[in-house]
Order: C-alpha cells, then sequence, then structure tokens
C-alpha cells in the first residue's frame, strides 16, 4: 500500500479556503502572499502564517458583511497556525 | 482595445436606434389602426424607447462586466469557459439591438417601398433568429463547459422538470404558430413563406434556440449549486438568476412577435403592458449579471 501524501501547508491553506471562496481561492491567497508578504505561495512557512492571516481577513472582510462567516475562516486557519489541523491525506 | 470597439459599435447602435424612432415621424398606419394622434403616438414612442435604450445600455454594461471578469481570471481552468459565456451575453444584447435598428429601417423603407415587403420581412426573420442564437449559443456553451468541470451529480432543480417546461413551451408556441392563419393573407405579412419553410427554418430554430437558453440557463444555476466556496457561490448566484430572467426575456420577444396576429386583436394599453413587462424583466436580467460580475471581480482584486 503507497504511504499517504502529507499536504503541503499551501494546500492545507487553500483546502481551507476553498470553502468560502471555491475556485478563487488559490489565486486569493497567492495574492495574499505575493502582495503582503513578498514572497511566492511556495516558500511560506507557519512562522508566516500568522501574518498571512492577518491580512487574509482584512481582505476577506472586504468581500463579506457575515462577521461569522469571517470568524469562522479565520478560526480554521488559527487552529492551522498552532498545528491542530495538520492532516495527511492518501491518494 | 476589443471591449472599445465593442463599446463604440454598441454606441453607434443605440443612437441610431433612438433617431429612428425619436425623429422619425410615425405610420399613418399605426395610427390609424388605434386611433391615437401622432402627438399620442410620439409620446407613447418616447415612453417606451428611451426606458428600452437605456435597459440595453444596462445590457451592454452588464454583459461587460461579465467579460472583464472573465478576462481576469483567463488563466485559469474556469477563465475561459466564462469568456465563452460572457461572449455570449454580449452578443445577445448586441444583436437586440441590432435587430431593431433593422426593423425600423425596415419599416420606414416600406413606407416608400411597398413592394420590398417580402424579402425585407424574411431578411429580418431570419436577421432575429442568426443573432439571438449565437449569443444564446456562447451562453449554453460556456455554461455546460463550467458545468462539465465539477463532474458532480446536478443538485438543484430537477432535469425532467426544466425538459416538462420546455415541452410546455414548445407546444404553446407551436400552437401559436399554427392558429395564426397561415393561409390568409396576415400570415403572408408575418413570414412570406410557404408552411413548411416556416416551421423548418423558423419554427425548429427557434425551438432549438430556446432549448439551448434553457439548458444554458440552467446548466448555470447547476454549477453555481455544485460549487464549493461560500462568497463565490453567493456572487454567481446574482449572475445564475440574471442570466435566467435575461434567457427568459429574451423567449417572451419572440413570443410576443409570435402572437403578433393575437395581439393585434387588443386594444392599446395591454399590449403596452406586456411590453413593459418585458422590459422590467429584461433590466432586473442585466442587472443581476452586473452586480454579480462585479462581486465575482471583487474577489480578483482584493
Amino acid at each position: 500500500m503507497a504511504p499517504a501524501r502529507k499536504q503541503t501547508l499551501q494546500d492545507q491553506i487553500i483546502d481551507i479556503s476553498r470553502d468560502y471562496l471555491g475556485p478563487a481561492s488559490e489565486r486569493f491567497i497567492n495574492r495574499q502572499v505575493t502582495t503582503h508578504l513578498k514572497k511566492d505561495l511556495k516558500d511560506i512557512t507557519k512562522d508566516d502564517l500568522n501574518k498571512l492571516i492577518d491580512w487574509i481577513r482584512l481582505s476577506f472582510a472586504l468581500l463579506t458583511n457575515d462577521g461569522d462567516l469571517v470568524d469562522e475562516y479565520i478560526g480554521r486557519l488559527l487552529k492551522l497556525a498552532k498545528g491542530k489541523s495538520s492532516k495527511s491525506y492518501g491518494r | 482595445m476589443k471591449q472599445r470597439l465593442y463599446i463604440a459599435v454598441f454606441g453607434l447602435l443605440i443612437l441610431l436606434y433612438l433617431g429612428l424612432n425619436l425623429f422619425v415621424s410615425p405610420a399613418h398606419a399605426t395610427l390609424a389602426r388605434y386611433h391615437i394622434s401622432a402627438t399620442t403616438a410620439r409620446v407613447i414612442t418616447f415612453s417606451v424607447v428611451i426606458p428600452t435604450a437605456i435597459i440595453y445600455i444596462s445590457g451592454a454594461y452588464g454583459s461587460l462586466m461579465m467579460s472583464r471578469y472573465a478576462r481576469l481570471i483567463n488563466k485559469s481552468k474556469e477563465g475561459k469557459h466564462f469568456e465563452t459565456f460572457s461572449s455570449g451575453l454580449l452578443l445577445l444584447i448586441l444583436g437586440q439591438v441590432v435587430t431593431s435598428d433593422v426593423g425600423n429601417i425596415v419599416s420606414i423603407i416600406l413606407r416608400h417601398e411597398p413592394n420590398w415587403i417580402s424579402i425585407l420581412t424574411i431578411i429580418n426573420n431570419y436577421l432575429v433568429i442568426i443573432m439571438t442564437g449565437l449569443g444564446l449559443n456562447f451562453i449554453a456553451v460556456g455554461a455546460w463547459r463550467l458545468m462539465d468541470q465539477t463532474r458532480k451529480r446536478v443538485k438543484g432543480i430537477n432535469p425532467h422538470l426544466v425538459m416538462f417546461l420546455f415541452i410546455t413551451l414548445s407546444s404553446i408556441y407551436s400552437y401559436l404558430i399554427i392558429s395564426q392563419p397561415l393561409h390568409t393573407p396576415l400570415a403572408k405579412r408575418t413570414y412570406y413563406m410557404p408552411d413548411w419553410l416556416v416551421i423548418l427554418t423558423i419554427a425548429v430554430p427557434y425551438l432549438f434556440i430556446w432549448y439551448l437558453g434553457f439548458t444554458g440557463a440552467y446548466k448555470i444555476y447547476a454549477y453555481q449549486k455544485n460549487i464549493k466556496g461560500t462568497i463565490y457561490r453567493g456572487s454567481l448566484a446574482y449572475v445564475a438568476t440574471g442570466i435566467a430572467f435575461v434567457v427568459l426575456s429574451s423567449i417572451a420577444i419572440r413570443f410576443l412577435s409570435t402572437s403578433s396576429y393575437q395581439l393585434s386583436r387588443l386594444n392599446l394599453t395591454p399590449v403596452l403592458f406586456i411590453i413593459y413587462g418585458f422590459l422590467v424583466l429584461l433590466a432586473i436580467g442585466y442587472l443581476l449579471i452586473a452586480w454579480g460580475a462585479y462581486k465575482l471581480r471583487r474577489i480578483e482584486e482584493v
């Protein structure tokens, strides 16, 4: 049996974002990383997460008036930053 | 560059539309038919033409917004399908203005050259079919390909219900075509073609075009229902609803034209209400598309 492939940090961020931004999620995250962190998406690390989450919160809040939705999305990202929702996904 | 060209062409067509309706005196036959004075006819024309022009401009605006969104995401998987879809919207609204202008020009020519009525009527009828068909075809193709991307079982409206509604609409349309006395001089004024040619080259294409329109609207609705992303889906819902309104009103225009025999037996007030009803439906559709496109673009810009 092939070993389960561990999702990268970028994959996990995009996966969470997809529940809110659908097909636009990868573009959204990529834009936040390149514009505000001045990095490529593939180069982000866990140390960058808290700063990235702040920018995501600001940008996402511009797209919706639903505070609960913003809190839910950011909450999931914060859990990821604390290492609570890392998952391994098999193919 | 292409958008600027489209805006320039569209602008000229709208100016032509306004000029042909507002600066050309009403036909004596129309005044006699509805027992109204030239002044009353002008007031009525003004009350229909100005809102119609505004709605056409709103339609172009909504379609251009959709097109701008599609170009913003053109490198993505769904980008090229949104481009196809928005091209259909641009063609549909352009087609509506073109056919309005051609219809007005035909009316003016016929006042001076009544012998040209058959050839001009035939050309006008086919032009409407081609312009409407092109627009709805592109909308349907873009919508189908978007839906194919999800590779999911379609949730939402039962497709059998959609088919039932379409069959009902086709039956009503077929009845209207047949109940219009095809063997009387009035039919000749509408089509100037033998019955079999009317059925084969006008009725059947229209039914197919409406099928494309229905399925296009349905596929966009289904794509919106099936796609992930709360914010994305909410924004796309406006586009899906707007498309449904635009497609339905395009079909309503054809029904009005097909029912010209029945409508000509009504007095003026119900006819105006029917026309205004269609205008409101069209306006709502294009405004919803514009709003949805704006919200989708916001996601790509923040």
